[in-house]
């Protein structure tokens, strides 16, 4: 919750930008929809008696699409929280070089989990695993979260190939 | 126990070279993992580890107080409160910075962030205390202390968080943090008391306002009292779970700032864009905390941990003094969620061991994380308000909130010692 949010001086990838951006928008619309299925779930159930069905297993599917969906541009937009202590005392060469290190970093750890997800979704695939009331197939779920978190690897990445080209200037956010 | 203390060392050396936390910790956890137990255990928890923490029910409510947050934010309920403390505490010497404590309060009430209440505070109280010519230091330091009541009063993201690590009753926790944050109230409240006292120049009286006029203002807050009644009220009373409370919640605060004019498509977006990366951000940090965790977990780490401090079982609270003092180190480095993912899952086995009360070791972690907020060198707050303030030095306002980290320091105290104030009201929760 209490994290810095400092945009990133994000270059724009021509292509790339725009497909975080929408499905930073789509992350939006499960948010929005979430808050409206708790709110009808709770009236449906109090005042009608008829409280939405399996909404604790439709909203608990939509966490992930919040989750991963948004997770593109926040990677582009650099929005993690980081240890910055040291930054005025690294010198201005070095900056650039810890930057590439920096974003290499989060491709791989980005990039292990999208890797173990894509696993996990053929380990469902194989064992049929369903959800518990509506019996919906798992594995698609994990292989969108694959996909979307496999994006966010690239846009760490992108950083990388942005501060290589010097449209990404290290520390000037 | 050698894997653990390698696997801290490089975790702390990876993040102090600025690469996110989450991912220092996600990757730290998965090569320990691959190290104690077997590299085929390490990527099956990966995947394993992600997909249950994103595909999970009860973290719903984290995106919801978010959100609700961010709305309420942008409602201008905070002018409303701010008007109303001053209606009442204005005419006292340096009441304005004490109004600015109390509606820092009545916000924290309906908002889960520090960040979210220091930041919206300092555009609504400082406009004011400059006008009375309040000292700059005094006048940020009370924004920035009053802004750390956030994550304590509920609802308190960081608590839900504690929550879920621990497996207790979010309602439990949210219950033990009122007391709480009501001391923390009252502590700033004597803090700006002592500092108008050695010092009366720093916060001159306002002209007082009349009966009526006070009233008037108080009606104004009825918002934000709905907001609060609903909200906690629904969990207290067990007719709502945490979620369902805060998808309410999350719908009143966006029908207020919609009823109030405050919203546009275009800051509507604003508004869901911003909660949607806070809740991507928490979550990666969330996801590389428990893949650190299962590290460490699987290492004699806790065992060793938890025998060395045994030998203290007759004075256990020197290892709540250790603790702590961890902490407050911790904390002038580390973004406090990431601390609190990060310490907890080993801190608590080890407190619950010693015999002390989970929902009390939640409320203490929480206050000694608030602290942090206000440490130099990185006091989060204060960062938030030089931002919003670019011609008040750091220095300045980490001068002006020195007082209140005093003020905190003895609130701590007063919490570790008496764990009554947290239990009291939890035990009223079903």
């Amino acid at each position: 919750m209490d994290a810095q949010i400092n945009h990133g001086t994000a270059g724009k990838i021509r292509g790339f930008s725009p497909l975080a951006r929408f499905l930073s928008y789509i992350s939006c619309l499960f948010l929005f929809a979430m808050m409206l299925m708790t709110f009808i779930d709770v009236v449906g159930r109090y005042f009608f008696n008829a409280p939405l069905p399996a909404a604790y297993e439709v909203i608990s599917l939509m966490m992930p699409a919040i989750i991963f969906c948004a997770l593109p541009l926040t990677v582009l937009h650099e929005n993690h929280v980081t240890v910055d202590l040291l930054d005025d005392i690294i010198p201005k060469p070095m900056a650039k070089v810890q930057a590439i290190v920096v974003h290499l970093f989060s491709a791989a750890a980005l990039g292990l989990i999208s890797w173990r997800l894509v696993v996990l979704a053929m380990d469902q695939h194989y064992y049929e695993n369903v959800t518990e009331e509506l019996f919906l197939d798992l594995w698609p779920f994990s292989a969108l979260m694959a996909a979307l978190c496999a994006l966010a690897t690239i846009a760490a990445l992108a950083n990388v190939i942005l501060v290589l080209t010097g449209r990404k200037i290290p520390g000037s956010n | 126990m050698t894997e653990a203390l390698v696997g801290l060392a490089v975790l702390l050396i990876l993040a102090f070279l600025r690469i996110p936390i989450a991912f220092v910790m996600a990757l730290v956890g998965f090569a320990g993992m691959a190290w104690v137990n077997s590299p085929m255990a390490a990527l099956y928890n990966v995947g394993q580890t992600a997909s249950e923490a994103a595909v999970n029910y009860e973290l719903s409510v984290v995106p919801l107080f978010v959100l609700m947050g961010n709305f309420v934010a942008r409602a201008r309920l905070a002018s409303e409160l701010y008007n109303a403390s001053n209606a009442f505490l204005g005419h006292r010497k340096g009441g304005l910075a004490m109004a600015t404590v109390v509606a820092c309060g009545g916000f924290s009430a309906i908002c889960g962030s520090s960040l979210a209440t220091a930041a919206t505070m300092s555009k609504v109280a400082m406009p004011s205390m400059r006008r009375f010519g309040y000292s700059d230091s005094l006048a940020t330091g009370s924004i920035a202390a009053g802004g750390t009541l956030g994550i304590l009063i509920p609802p308190s993201v960081m608590l839900v968080m504690y929550g879920i690590l621990t497996q207790q009753s979010i309602g439990k926790l949210f219950a033990a943090g009122i007391l709480p944050g009501a001391i923390g109230m009252l502590f700033y409240l004597l803090a700006v008391r002592w500092v108008t006292w050695r010092r009366p120049e720093e916060g001159p009286a306002a002209e007082p306002q009349t009966w009526p006029e006070r009233l008037t203002a108080l009606k104004n807050v009825w918002g934000v009292l709905i907001l609060f009644i609903v909200v906690m009220g629904g969990i207290y009373g067990g007719v709502f779970s945490p979620t369902e409370a805060a998808g309410i919640g999350a719908l009143g605060s966006f029908a207020f700032a919609l009823l109030r004019g405050a919203l546009t498509w275009k800051v509507l977006w604003e508004i869901l864009e911003e909660s949607v990366a806070t809740t991507a951000m928490l979550f990666t940090v969330l996801i590389g905390a428990l893949l650190f965790a299962n590290f460490i977990n699987f290492t004699d780490f806790p065992q060793a941990l938890s025998a060395f401090a045994m030998q203290f079982s007759d004075t256990p609270w020197m290892v709540i003094v250790a603790i702590l003092v961890i902490y407050i180190l911790l904390g002038c480095v580390f973004e406090s969620m990431s601390m609190i993912l990060l310490t907890v899952p080993i801190f608590y086995p080890l407190v619950s061991q010693l015999g002390y009360d989970a929902i009390w070791f939640g409320i203490v972690v929480v206050v000694v994380t608030e602290i942090s907020l206000i440490t130099p060198p990185v006091g989060l707050n204060v960062f938030v308000l030089r931002g919003v303030l670019p011609d008040v030095t750091t220095g300045t306002i980490f001068r002006g909130v020195t007082p209140f980290w005093v003020a905190d320091i003895f609130r701590l105290t007063l919490i570790v010692v008496v764990p009554f104030l947290s239990t009291w009201l939890a035990s009223y929760v079903a």
